[in-house]
């Protein structure tokens, strides 16, 4: 079942003689339940491709629609309910608020809606993440490792229908890279999470079921590897 | 709590510095707008209750009612108090026509008077008590007071206990009854004329002495004279005809014009505006329109230097916390939600800081009236009232009102800002330091004079100009503000309206006139008084001089000066020559250019020859009065001198004439008048103290006790001193203070855009020490920089300030001759204030950077 389509994505920087392409009429789509991997050189447009997919950023022409709505064609607020129930958001930098603690970080979603935290989901979570000791922690309390792993936490909470990781392990060393790939490809599998990966490591670009490749902001190549 | 609140919250904990900044500038702001209101109400107070003290409580008056109209009008859901004072007519009395010069006012004005319209009207009494009963009566002391045509001495033909008897009847003018006891200009004609119709004689016994009332009209043609209500019978119907004259007060007295319109009877009416001017009531509402002015003028500044101070704190908070909405955007919140985390800080900041504002606002005026109080009530009205704080009810919502909105347009702006932003835009903060799309050229010479940390400098100030602008605008206002006070005190005092100098000699003894075959008389008493002044430890020194004063014709007019004895020895110590001499300088008023002018009578002519003369006006027997002139003398003036002797005043200060002429005191008599009516003089014993005060105390004391002013009195002309400097004082505390309070608001404001702008220059600057900048020159760099922000904010400081300059200097010198003061001392001490400001606020900002690790501040994204 088709979850995402993207069609003549187009996403211009600066102006004039200085204009960059980062995205150029990039069209594709993604079925629920399948994990794709964007590979590409720096600059190529894939952290650009994954914003404007995960409606954080503004497009300068075509469509993205998930789950059957086009979310451009939403207004402000409702693309921010988009944004907190249908998208899981993970940074290289894990972009955690400090004054929150590791729980208040993770049910920020449900808590921006007003709604009572699934307690069950949020101790299923915890234990996944191996966090429960520390679930009153501040972010400055806890290791890189950690704090990724509260950012997964976050984007899982509401089990949106994308989950979107840009560059996930890029601050982490190969341990912890291996924990939170692990994590991500548990969730795919057992809660049918569909996942898109911006990665540079090629070992886990291979772990996806496909890669589609960006170079000058085009997709040069979209090849299922299983 | 909601989540956005807490984060809100947590934040503002976390950044403690900038949190207690915001405080503190809603802490100033509301202390400002109370000071203002609290301030403004207390004048409008003190004026108020003086109005009441001085011409009652009444608001409208309605002459002539009839009973009927007059209860009616007492029944009126509008009306607080109904008073009236009926009006019997006019009385004859003999003491009355004898005292009298003119044809008219020969009269009392008979009206009747109670107790509780004797309280509405502010009755007071000199003597006495008010009249109970139709038979008993108050007199003005004027209409009872007659002056001995043989020894001039005042003295009352009748008393408190007296028993008069009044002719009570109606006064004709050209066949007209006159009522209401009007101003009336007579002009006696042949067949025209004044007369008295009497009705019925009574007898009264004086009970009182009337000393004023709310209503009193001095200029009209009878003496205000009371009785008591009218009870008996044969009196009633005597009186059956005499007028109701009403005095209401309003409940509400802003509807008195409506009132008046809709429910006004009588044959004239007024109102009283003394105090209706006051509560904002008045017809002519110049004053209260004017204190208003003032205080929303004044309103306007703090206003403008508080949003700017609250304006600048809230951007300063988005800009940090947009990676913070930028994450949270990300993860789904709406701007709406966004925008109510800065409203959570906006009221967090406001419920914390208005209390203590208030509180702040209200102590302050409170120290300053109680020291300057007694000084501002002389100034304003020339008593010694003291102005005192009063705290009107509405002045509190009023206040939380006003700092509110000046909150809410403060946070306005900031969070506008939060819609145009994308999510992933606020996370990488991109748009905060916005390169301008044209090329921000720093000119060759900036490299050449100040090498590339002050190239670095001009291009960080040019790249983002709207940043820096509440801070030079800060600066700039508070450099002209300061700047306006200081002149407007250098410009008053230079008006000459002022008396800034402290007199030499403090103290004055002044006698009666002695006539020439009484000098012995006068040495003996002198002598007296001098061996009191001896005794007295805080006498430093004394002068005795003699003096009468003369007129002489200029072109017609009238001119009068002194002409001033003094010591032979004293005359041969000033070096002035054998001959009299004269000093013409003077500031005076004058009327027709509207503004102090500064003369010099004489123009510093040698020889110069004065005729003289002096004039008296001498009661007569049938009460006329006559004017009798001396026979004219000539005095030839050698020169002019530059300064008096140290224990005579000038004429500004003493109020003599426009000349003092010094003379000899051996030669005397040979300028006196001859006539025996003008053949005397005074004398004066100026008298110098260490501690004036209680010297003057003492002295009034001792000379009473020794009867040695029965034939003198003693003065202070030190307190006029006093008075004028407690003025100036005044004026200078309030001006001064509220600079001060308007430059916290400005070094708050600066603080707070220079650090939280090195802040967020982090990354910057250790992308700079990394690449090889040492930290002296990052510091350099930084000082560059902040002496960019002071260079503007002077320059535009001095064009400002010479602007104001100027502006002031038009206003006043269209009342006063006064020379044109360039501000460059003030401008120093500006300037110097904000460089310390800027660079104590770079001195802080440096602090923290030197804490920093640069591959902690590289490596965020």
């Amino acid at each position: 079942m088709e979850i995402l389509r993207v069609e003549n994505l187009t996403k211009v920087y600066g102006e004039g003689s200085n204009q960059v392409k980062a995205l150029d009429n990039v069209s594709f789509t993604v079925d629920k339940g399948e994990f794709v991997a964007v590979v590409g050189a720096s600059g190529s447009g894939k952290s650009t491709l994954i914003h404007l997919i995960g409606g954080v950023d503004k497009p300068d022409g075509g469509k993205v629609i998930v789950g059957g709505t086009d979310v451009y064609a939403q207004k402000e607020e409702e693309l921010a309910i988009f944004r907190r129930r249908q998208i899981g958001l993970i940074y290289q930098f894990y972009n955690l608020i400090p004054v929150l603690t590791v729980e208040e970080n993770m049910t920020l979603p449900v808590l921006m809606d007003g709604r009572k935290v699934n307690e069950e989901r949020l101790e299923e979570l915890l234990d996944l993440l191996k966090l429960k000791k520390r679930r009153k922690h501040l972010p400055n309390q806890l290791s890189g490792g950690q704090q990724q792993r509260v950012s997964v936490g976050r984007a899982l909470m509401n089990a949106p229908t994308l989950v979107l990781a840009d560059e996930p392990t890029g601050n982490l060393d190969s341990e912890n890279s291996k924990e939170i790939m692990k994590l991500l490809r548990y969730s795919n599998r057992t809660y049918d999470q569909t996942l898109i990966v911006i990665t540079h490591d090629e070992n886990i670009a291979l772990q996806a079921d496909r890669i589609i490749s960006l170079e000058d902001g085009r997709i040069v190549r979209d090849e299922v590897i299983r | 709590m909601n989540i956005f609140a807490k984060i809100t919250f947590q934040t503002m904990k976390q950044n403690k510095v900038r949190t207690i900044v915001s405080i503190i500038g809603v802490i100033l702001a509301t202390s400002m707008v109370t000071g203002v209101l609290v301030f403004g109400g207390s004048i409008q107070n003190y004026m108020l209750e003086r109005g009441k003290r001085e011409n009652g409580e009444w608001h409208l008056y309605e002459e002539a009612l009839t009973k009927e109209e007059y209860e009616e009008t007492a029944k009126y859901d509008d009306v607080k108090k109904c008073v009236s004072i009926r009006e019997l007519g006019y009385g004859d009395v003999s003491f009355l026509r004898q005292k009298n010069i003119q044809k008219i006012a020969n009269y009392l004005y008979m009206q009747t008077m109670n107790p509780e319209a004797a309280e509405l009207l502010g009755v007071k009494l000199s003597e006495g008590r008010l009249p109970e009963n139709e038979n008993e009566i108050i007199l003005q002391e004027e209409t009872i007071t007659m002056t001995s045509t043989q020894t001039g001495e005042q003295y009352r033909v009748v008393d408190v206990g007296d028993t008069i008897t009044v002719t009570v009847g109606d006064w004709i003018i050209d066949g007209e009854k006159i009522t209401g006891n009007p101003w009336i200009e007579y002009q006696e004609q042949e067949d025209k004329y004044e007369n008295f119709a009497p009705k019925y004689e009574r007898t009264y016994t004086i009970v009182g002495i009337l000393e004023s009332w709310g209503n009193s009209n001095m200029g009209g043609g009878g003496m205000d004279a009371f009785t008591g209500d009218i009870l008996s019978k044969k009196h009633q119907e005597e009186d059956k005809e005499a007028p109701y004259n009403t005095y209401v007060q309003l409940k509400n007295p802003r509807n008195i014009q409506n009132f008046i319109e809709t429910k006004g009877k009588g044959t004239s009416w007024n109102s009283n505006e003394a105090v209706l001017k006051w509560i904002g009531a008045s017809r002519n509402s110049a004053y209260m329109t004017f204190l208003d002015g003032i205080m929303q003028i004044l309103i306007f500044i703090i206003g403008i230097g508080s949003i700017s101070l609250i304006y600048n704190t809230f951007a300063i908070s988005l800009r940090e916390r947009t990676t913070q909405f930028g994450i949270l955007s990300s993860v789904g919140a709406t701007n709406k939600q966004l925008k109510k985390a800065m409203w959570y800080e906006a009221a967090s900041v406001a419920v914390i800081g208005i209390p203590f504002g208030i509180l702040a606002g209200v102590g302050g005026i409170a120290v300053t009236l109680h020291y300057i109080g007694p000084w501002l009530g002389g100034w304003i009205h020339g008593d010694e009232e003291t102005i005192r704080l009063h705290v009107y009810p509405y002045i509190i919502p009023m206040t939380i009102l006003i700092v509110f909105i000046l909150v809410c347009l403060s946070v306005w702006g900031p969070v506008r800002r939060i819609r145009k932003i994308t999510p992933i835009q606020a996370i990488r903060a991109t748009k905060d330091i916005k390169i301008r799309s044209k090329k921000v050229k720093s000119p060759k010479y900036i490299f050449k004079l100040f090498g590339v940390e002050g190239m670095l400098a001009d291009k960080n100030y040019k790249r983002d100009r709207k940043k820096y602008r509440a801070t030079v605008f800060s600066l700039t206002i508070s450099i002209i503000l300061f700047v306006s006070a200081s002149l407007l005190s250098e410009y008053l005092i230079s008006t000459g309206a002022f008396v800034m100098k402290m007199p030499e000699y403090e103290i004055l003894y002044t006698s009666r006139d002695y006539k020439m075959d009484e000098m012995e008389e006068l040495e003996t008493e002198n002598k007296k008084i001098e061996q009191v002044l001896d005794e007295i430890e805080g006498v430093e020194r004394y002068q005795e001089y003699k003096d009468q004063f003369i007129y002489f014709d200029v072109e017609e007019a009238r001119i009068w000066c002194n002409l001033i004895f003094i010591p032979d020895d004293e005359f041969v110590k000033y070096t002035y020559g054998n001959n009299p001499v004269y000093y013409d300088k003077y500031v005076k008023y004058d009327t027709e250019k509207g503004k102090y002018v500064e003369k010099e009578f004489f123009d510093g002519k040698e020889n110069l020859t004065l005729r003289y003369y002096r004039e008296q006006v001498i009661p007569t027997e049938n009460g006329e009065y006559n004017t009798k002139l001396s026979e004219e003398k000539e005095i030839i003036l050698s020169h002019s001198i530059e300064n008096l002797p140290d224990y005579l005043f000038d004429s500004q200060e003493s109020g003599y004439g426009n000349v003092i002429i010094l003379v000899p005191e051996s030669r005397m008599e040979e300028y006196l008048f001859k006539d025996d009516l003008f053949n005397s003089v005074e004398s004066n014993i100026a008298i110098k103290a260490t501690q004036y005060n209680s010297v003057y105390q003492e002295l009034e004391k001792k000379m009473t006790n020794e009867e040695l002013l029965e034939n003198g009195y003693l003065s202070c002309a030190a307190k006029d001193y006093e008075k004028d400097r407690g003025m100036l004082l005044s004026v200078k505390v309030l001006t001064y203070g509220f600079i001060v309070l308007i430059s916290l608001i400005a070094a708050a404001n600066v603080f707070n855009t220079i650090s939280t702008n090195v802040m967020l220059r982090k990354r910057e600057f250790a992308m700079l020490q990394s690449m090889g900048m040492s930290r002296k020159m990052l510091h350099k760099m930084m000082n560059y920089e902040c002496l960019i922000y002071g260079f503007k904010s002077i320059s535009y400081g001095v064009i400002g300030s010479l602007l104001i300059s100027v502006l002031l200097f038009g206003n006043i010198a269209r009342s006063a001759q006064i020379q044109f003061v360039y501000p460059w001392k003030p401008l120093f001490v500006a300037i110097i204030w904000v460089m310390i400001v800027v660079f104590c606020s770079m001195l802080y900002s440096i602090q923290k950077i030197k804490k920093q690790n640069v591959i902690e501040e590289l490596k965020r994204e």
